[in-house]
């Protein structure tokens, strides 16, 4: 019967299991809660962080001292982002702050780049495609060859024949070496499309850490050590870069954005790849989305959470002008949070929103659940204590309800007994 | 006549239970192979048409757009050629579990299990262990087949790709067998519903394969449950044993 009990007890772990998964996922889809949180933007007229923020029904329009606009009002307000909507009524004003405001160099510097957390932890091959051409002649394709990064060397790998052009490898592999790269490349990091305005290649770092350049260039390897070549080779040297997010905008000003390993940003701006650290004091790139919004006159970073949201803005000389920090009070109502807590001990997701990875995540672990299934084990136990029924099957029932409560309680109603009642009556009544 | 002939030879003392319990798991499982052989051919031309069709699908579209096209979308879209092979590995679990365990249930010839000179479990795991066998065999022809495939026209890294993307089908499968059989084996019509509840709910979560290698960190997790839920059905088993 041992055999039969543990059967048992697995069935109900497997119900516990799913249970935990289902049973919160139903009671927010019946309580039909959404969240929903602001975007940030700064206003190069008012010299002020401003909001566009969704109570629920409508898009409101706010600065940071709470005063609200109407939709024309903030757009004239944020001259450098809605210049189209402005040109088109004429709107747009001519100077900003003696800096002339034409709509084709507005354009040509505005730049837009996010990094969400999935990207951090997304599954890939260390397979990179070779672009060919410029942008500007319209040539920029994609070429048959794709680069393999092995412990020791690289492969150029022809997709049309599938098989690996062993000069070329060998060639490539040399010029790495060339530029004091250090296999194996703990990093590959790349925009590989063509629909962008240039190909920067891929920015790749060896086994110490450093960061290398690598473009092809007429068919052949071009590797720069980018420590050498930036204006401020320190600093190079005390970043030790963990994801690098490759830019490519109209203006070549943002080349690449790097999360080192103690989570703290730099952009690396201009032909002279100065990194710039960003101040953000509460940026955690495995949780938050990080924005980075550039104009004629700012770079505007954001990073946020559904509780936090932080932005600093730089000026066209990199320079810190103005921060911001809001914590973001959750649109959830209390009550549907306080009734969720008392009665699902934790929340297991088969998914998160930080990885593409699948997996066993146990979320929104609560106390107060557990002190109710401390209470409701009691109980149990009481009852059946009295009722002279202190037996195998009531102890697993109440370790189920003191370990998952409300999860452990189904699931041991769900799953039948190791005999059928109609035997079991007859096995009592002798 | 092969098993009269064991049985006419002279064994005694403790080999000779071996020898039948052996023998009897043998009958079992012979037993099985000549109900399920005839399905079990249509089953494997049902999985193996599906199969050819996405291999013609595949030398199609890298004729139309080419190897660097379909390379990229592969490495960027993660648009895979296997993916709508997917829900053929459950389905054929489905049928199986049903052909092998469907006519066990009817007039209670379940009974004949319980009462032949082998212990019960044997028995049963006897009947499960050539159920999975086959149906891994009929999936595996397929995959192999679109495995073969693959490797002509996508790198090295495709195929570890494949293995790791299509795994929760195949567990999907035998966690559909294993739960059709639970249900079937099942006296009471509303534990029936719990178990198909249960297998609804656990084997949808692997089937949300919107990315390859998406189900890598789960095999730790799901490769113990699935060995666990070898055993499950004996439960039921004994459920029926003591009606």
């Amino acid at each position: 019967m041992k055999l039969f009990f543990s059967i048992r007890v697995i069935f109900i772990f497997l119900g516990v299991m799913l249970l935990s998964h289902y049973l919160p996922y139903l009671y927010w889809l019946v309580m039909n809660e959404s969240i929903s949180s602001p975007y940030v933007l700064y206003s190069s007229l008012k010299e002020k962080f401003v909001f566009y923020r969704f109570d629920g029904k409508h898009v409101v329009y706010t600065d940071e001292d709470q005063q609200t606009y109407s939709a024309s009002e903030f757009n004239q307000i944020t001259p450098l982002y809605n210049f189209e909507a402005l040109a088109e009524q004429g709107l747009l004003p001519d100077h900003l702050r003696e800096t002339k405001l034409i709509p084709q160099e507005l354009e040509y510097n505005r730049s837009f780049v996010q990094l969400q957390p999935v990207y951090l932890d997304t599954p890939s091959f260390p397979l990179y495609p070779i672009l060919r051409g410029s942008p500007e002649a319209g040539t920029l394709g994609m070429t048959e060859f794709f680069i393999r990064f092995k412990s020791n060397k690289i492969d150029l790998v022809n997709a049309n024949t599938n098989t690996i052009d062993s000069t070329k490898s060998n060639q490539f592999t040399l010029e790495l070496e060339k530029a004091h790269f250090q296999f194996p490349a703990k990093g590959v990091f790349g925009n590989p499309t063509t629909n962008k305005p240039y190909d920067e290649g891929y920015f790749i770092v060896d086994s110490r850490n450093k960061v290398f350049q690598f473009q092809i260039d007429s068919g052949n390897a071009v590797v720069k050590d980018i420590a050498t070549i930036s204006n401020s080779p320190e600093t190079w040297k005390r970043i030790e870069p963990d994801y690098i997010l490759v830019s490519e905008q109209n203006n070549h000003k943002l080349r690449c954005a790097i999360i080192d390993t103690d989570q703290n940003l730099w952009l690396v701006m201009g032909e002279t790849y100065t990194p710039i650290q960003i101040p953000l004091n509460t940026y955690i790139p495995h949780k938050m989305r990080l924005i980075i919004n550039g104009n004629l006159l700012y770079t505007l970073v954001s990073c946020q959470t559904e509780t936090a949201l932080e932005a600093v803005v730089l000026d066209k000389n990199d320079q810190l002008k103005d921060r911001y920090y809001e914590n973001l009070q959750t649109s959830v109502s209390s009550w549907k949070l306080n009734i969720a807590h008392i009665i699902f001990p934790w929340i297991t997701n088969f998914e998160k929103d930080n990885s593409e990875f699948k997996g066993v995540y146990i979320t929104s672990i609560s106390i107060h659940a557990f002190i109710l299934n401390l209470f409701s084990a009691l109980l149990i136990a009481l009852i059946n204590y009295r009722k002279r029924k202190w037996n195998r099957g009531s102890k697993l029932l109440c370790c189920s309800v003191l370990l998952s409560g409300i999860f452990g309680l189904l699931a041991f109603w769900l799953i039948p007994c190791e005999i059928c009642s109609e035997q079991k009556e007859k096995h009592n009544q002798l | 006549m092969r098993i009269k002939l064991i049985f006419k030879t002279p064994i005694r003392g403790i080999e000779s239970v071996y020898l039948v319990c052996l023998i009897m798991i043998l009958s079992v499982i012979y037993k099985e192979w000549i109900k399920l052989r005839i399905p079990l051919g249509i089953l494997l031309i049902l999985s193996v048409i599906p199969s050819v069709c996405l291999c013609l699908q595949l030398r199609y579209d890298f004729s139309q757009m080419g190897a660097v096209r379909a390379w990229s979308f592969w490495m960027y879209n993660s648009e895979l050629f296997y993916t709508k092979f997917a829900y053929v590995p459950p389905f054929l679990g489905l049928i199986l579990g049903l052909l092998q365990y469907y006519p066990e249930t009817e007039d209670g010839r379940l009974r004949l299990l319980l009462h032949l000179p082998i212990n019960e479990i044997k028995g049963l795991l006897a009947h499960q262990f050539i159920g999975i066998t086959l149906l891994i065999s009929v999936c595996s022809i397929p995959w192999l087949l679109m495995a073969f495939t693959a490797q002509v026209y996508f790198p090295e890294e495709y195929l570890s790709g494949f293995a790791l993307t299509s795994y929760p089908w195949i567990y999907a499968a035998i966690f559909v067998y294993l739960f059709t059989e639970i249900t079937l084996l099942e006296p009471k019509i509303i534990y029936k519903v719990c178990f198909i509840a249960l297998g609804l709910g656990l084997v949808s979560q692997l089937f949300d394969t919107h990315f390859y290698n998406t189900y890598q960190r789960l095999i730790p997790v799901l490769t113990p449950l699935l060995v666990a839920g070898f055993f499950m059905p004996l439960l039921i088993l004994n459920r029926y044993k003591s009606l």
